[in-house]
């Protein structure tokens, strides 16, 4: 045990570095730049929440997703570390008061990006001592990554204001593409490049496809019965994870659902008991993806294309995080494409729209200097989903401000400016969908497609690779275990187990 | 056709045509604004109000625009009010649901007090339960920081030995369990998170309870409510329960901020004075004021209007059958302030009380 793995252990409780852990914690803990690629469940929150009890001044750490931000965050205070706190915009004006009062050399901050863009939290800060800067799944920083993206642009800013403290990036899933994005857009300057390859050796891929819907769900129930759990379905929309879920558990596989729009305190319930291993499979919707952290999850299953091979990625990377045997299965039919090809079709305004609403619906209004902004919504009966992507672009070009829409601000400029930004963005996200569906409909190794789309070559070193290589059927081992039905007891005698066991165990 | 259907339209029809779907949504969401307020009190909601506070606006939305295309809601004007079909639905689900016993929005969850005991309760037995299978790491139930610090606070302040909190928790809790059915017993019991299980959520528990979730959940929070109940009225002065409950925040349907105003007020302020002295706007004082009148019966509505205008507004509201200011702006046609004939408005259920 050397210097390094001595503190690891007195300040963590970790014996050794995986890999790439020590690579990276040196860097920066030598001040530098870094962008570190390292694949899913390869331990990136270790290269940052390490170094913050070792360097001087406070680490801010900024993550895309609300609820992953609360979970890691709880789930890093409820194993001990105090130091970690968050800034977002769930938590009111007083608790974002009292947590940047209480900031400490020692604290990790989590904060969410479009919390940067907020004055009086960059004043704060700026008061601050910052010892490192992270970025945590920074490929949602390049145009291929997030939708809002904006929000991000802002860091490079925001860093600078800081005074220029030591950045750190980390994904999972960078292109050579992204790669130089994330380079250019946080402002690095000779940055340390650490990659791993993304391959996840333990993980197996296997692509089922069906004729119809009705094949597919025949196809996966019968699957269903050979697999191990815990594991996660991947499903299209909310009513997708909910419906399963009821069937299954019909069919006698014990499910639970989980989605975005479900309560906090739900989420918090059903992920404990899936963590717990209560609930042997969860069907969710991607809201239940990115840095979910949950040691041994044995399957991985999709109903429904992800949209791109970065999603599909980050979310087989769920599976196996002990290291042991794991698999990943797509379930797949025809029809399968429509629905998120009208996703994206649907996320965006057309041109014909853009036009009819900002030019000649607000003609009426010539002669006003400004109009509530829901004025538009609620005239062009404009749904939800496009209206605040329209509404956030309007905002960030200052022509939507403390939501009234400033009427001298719009021309057919800018009009022409915002559809061809749109289009780009959809051609962009249809171009991504299109090399996914490639990879699934193809005849190639799909352990190759996806080392390839980042960059890397395969050697097929791999005996238990993928369905076209030879899925391998016999190889794999039917460990399957029963699932445990509930057998019912009183509501007496559960409370007396809850709070007396000493009564009942004797 | 669910629970939260019945919700929804019970609340639309009691508003007659005379409040937005805004409106409706800011009834069962409970939002805190003297608006709401003054609805829950004017239409009689106060059962149902805040009862889905956590509904998603989205959701909401969603469902009345199925509402409009199935035609069981239309506009009147910027309101919205059910048609003939919509009426017949509404009266089928009232055959299959109603208002759980005990159950009062108002009292307990605009006010905050149901979801708070719950967090505190539900946290305690959390920590309490873990610590003594001697786990000290688990993830808190409860993510707010503020519950997550009282259960410490608590913890450290109550002087027994774990065992024995245990145990009087225990008795207590099973004191009030046992007077319930064994189904709704169960629904409490299967909520609790502790190292024997995690807890349930209401679509993992609606089984015995019309299969439908919202139902489950609005069974739930009565029982709360009436636990809560129960523990002030009958809860011995050394009893474990009595630490949830809540002493801080007020019984009443007050803002915080109307709050301030009722000092400002009971120190012999003016309504003008008020204004200078706090830097607000002249509506939201009256709004204030409004929300003052509402929760108190004794409140001087006749120092802001005279008692014959007072009546005027009072009988043309009964003669239209209508609670609209502008209608009844229109009608009096004097320099009557929409001010005074809110204020006005708060004494329509007292001396209407079938109206
Ligand atoms: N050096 C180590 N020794 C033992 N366990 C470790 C080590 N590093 C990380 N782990 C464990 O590995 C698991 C995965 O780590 P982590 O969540 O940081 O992965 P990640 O790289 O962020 O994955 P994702 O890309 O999916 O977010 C965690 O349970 C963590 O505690
Ligand atoms: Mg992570
Ligand atoms: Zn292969």
């Amino acid at each position: 045990m050397d210097k390094l793995e001595r503190l690891l252990h007195d300040k963590i409780g970790f014996k050794s570095f995986r890999t790439g852990q020590r690579d990276i914690i040196q860097s920066v803990l030598e001040r530098k730049d870094v962008v570190a690629i390292i694949p899913t469940g390869g331990g990136k929150t270790l290269c940052y929440q390490f170094p913050s009890k070792l360097i001087d001044g406070i680490t801010i750490i900024v993550s895309p997703l609300l609820s992953l931000m609360e979970d890691q965050v709880h789930q890093l205070r409820a194993y001990g570390d105090k130091s970690a706190v968050q800034i977002n915009s769930l938590l009111s004006f007083e608790e974002r008061t009292r947590v940047l009062k209480e900031l400490t050399n020692q604290s990790m901050l989590f904060i969410s990006p479009e919390m940067l863009g907020n004055e009086y939290i960059k004043k704060r800060l700026k008061s601050l001592p910052v010892g490192l800067f992270v970025v945590d799944e920074a490929h949602c920083i390049s145009q291929w990554g997030h939708e809002f993206r904006t929000d991000y642009l802002r860091l490079k800013e925001v860093r600078a204001l800081l005074g220029s403290p030591p950045c750190l990036a980390l994904t999972a899933t960078a292109t050579p593409q992204v790669e130089k994005d994330i380079i250019m857009e946080l402002g690095m300057k000779n940055p340390t490049i650490h990659r791993f390859s993304v391959n996840r050796k333990n993980i197996r891929m296997n692509i089922n496809q069906a004729e119809n819907t009705k094949e597919k769900e025949e196809n996966f129930f019968e699957f269903l019965s050979t697999v191990e759990h815990p594991g996660i379905i991947y499903t299209a929309t909310r009513n997708d994870a909910l419906r399963l879920s009821e069937k299954m558990n019909v069919m006698g596989f014990n499910a639970a659902f989980y989605h975005g729009g479900m309560t906090k305190e739900d989420r918090i319930l059903v992920q404990y008991q899936f963590l717990n291993n209560e609930i042997p499979f969860i069907c969710a919707t991607n809201a239940f993806g990115m840095g979910v952290n949950k040691q041994n999850i044995r399957t991985v299953i999709h109903m429904h294309l992800p949209s791109s091979i970065e999603q599909y990625v980050q979310e087989i990377g769920r599976a196996g995080r002990d290291g042991m045997e794991s698999i990943a299965t797509l379930f797949f039919s025809k029809e399968d494409q429509t629905l998120p090809r009208r996703f994206i079709e649907m996320e965006y305004p057309t041109d014909k729209e853009l036009q009819l609403w900002l030019i000649d619906g607000l003609s009426f209004y010539r002669k006003e200097d400004s109009i509530q902004a829901n004025w538009l919504k609620d005239f062009f009966q404009i749904d939800d989903v496009r209206w605040r992507m329209l509404r956030y672009y309007l905002e960030k070009s200052g022509i939507i401000h403390a939501d009234l829409l400033l009427m001298n601000k719009i021309n057919s400029q800018y009009v022409n400016r915002l559809s061809a930004f749109f289009m780009n963005r959809k051609n962009k996200k249809e171009l991504c969908l299109d090399r996914f569906v490639k990879l699934v409909k193809g005849n190639q190794c799909i352990r190759q497609g996806i080392l390839s789309y980042f960059g890397e070559s395969y050697t097929f070193e791999q005996e238990a690779c993928c369905s076209v290589c030879g899925y391998l059927e016999e190889k794999w081992e039917k460990k399957k275990k029963p699932i445990q039905r509930m057998e019912y007891i009183s509501w007496q005698e559960q409370l007396q187990k809850m709070l007396l066991p000493q009564w009942t165990e004797r | 056709m669910n629970c939260l259907d019945w919700i929804i339209l019970t609340v639309i029809e009691r508003f007659n045509g005379q409040r937005t779907s805004s409106g409706v949504y800011h009834l069962i969401k409970g939002k805190r604004s003297a608006q709401t307020l003054q609805d829950t009190h004017l239409f009689n909601l106060q059962t149902i109000v805040c009862s889905q506070n956590d509904l998603e606006k989205e959701t909401f939305t969603k469902i009345l625009d199925y509402y409009f295309k199935t035609d069981m809601v239309e506009s009147a004007g910027k309101n919205i009010r059910l048609t003939r079909s919509g009426m017949e639905v509404l009266n089928q689900l009232n055959n299959c649901y109603y208002i759980p016993q005990g159950y009062n929005g108002a009292m307990f969850e605009w006010t905050d007090r149901a979801p708070l005991f719950w967090g505190k309760l539900s946290l305690s037995i959390q920590s309490i339960t873990y610590l003594m299978s001697g786990n000290r790491t688990f993830i808190p139930v409860s993510y707010e920081v503020e519950t997550q610090q009282w259960v410490k606070n608590f913890l450290k302040s109550v002087n027994v030995p774990l065992e024995i909190l245990c145990e009087k928790l225990h008795d207590e809790i099973y004191h009030f369990l046992q007077q319930l059915s064994d189904s709704e017993a169960e629904l409490i019991v299967n909520r609790f998170t502790t190292p024997k299980g995690t807890g349930k959520t209401f679509h993992q528990l609606k089984d015995r309870f019309k299969n439908d979730h919202v139902y489950t959940r609005l069974v739930f929070q009565s029982l709360l409510h009436r636990w809560l109940q129960n523990i002030e009225e009958t809860a011995e002065e050394d009893s474990v329960m009595r630490h949830f409950l809540d002493k801080s925040r007020g019984v009443d349907l007050i803002t915080g901020s109307a709050q301030h105003t009722k000092l400002l007020l009971d120190e012999g302020f003016s309504m003008e004075e008020i204004i200078t002295k706090r830097g607000l706007k002249r509506s939201t004082i009256e709004d204030h004021l409004v929300e003052l009148a509402l929760n108190d019966k004794n409140f001087p509505v006749i120092s802001y209007l005279s008692e014959e205008e007072l009546t005027n507004v009072l009988s043309i509201a009964n003669q239209l059958k209508t609670k609209r200011l502008r209608i009844i702006k229109e009608a009096l046609g004097s320099e009557i302030s929409y001010f005074q004939i809110r204020l006005a408005l708060t004494k329509y259920q007292e001396l209407n009380p079938n109206g």
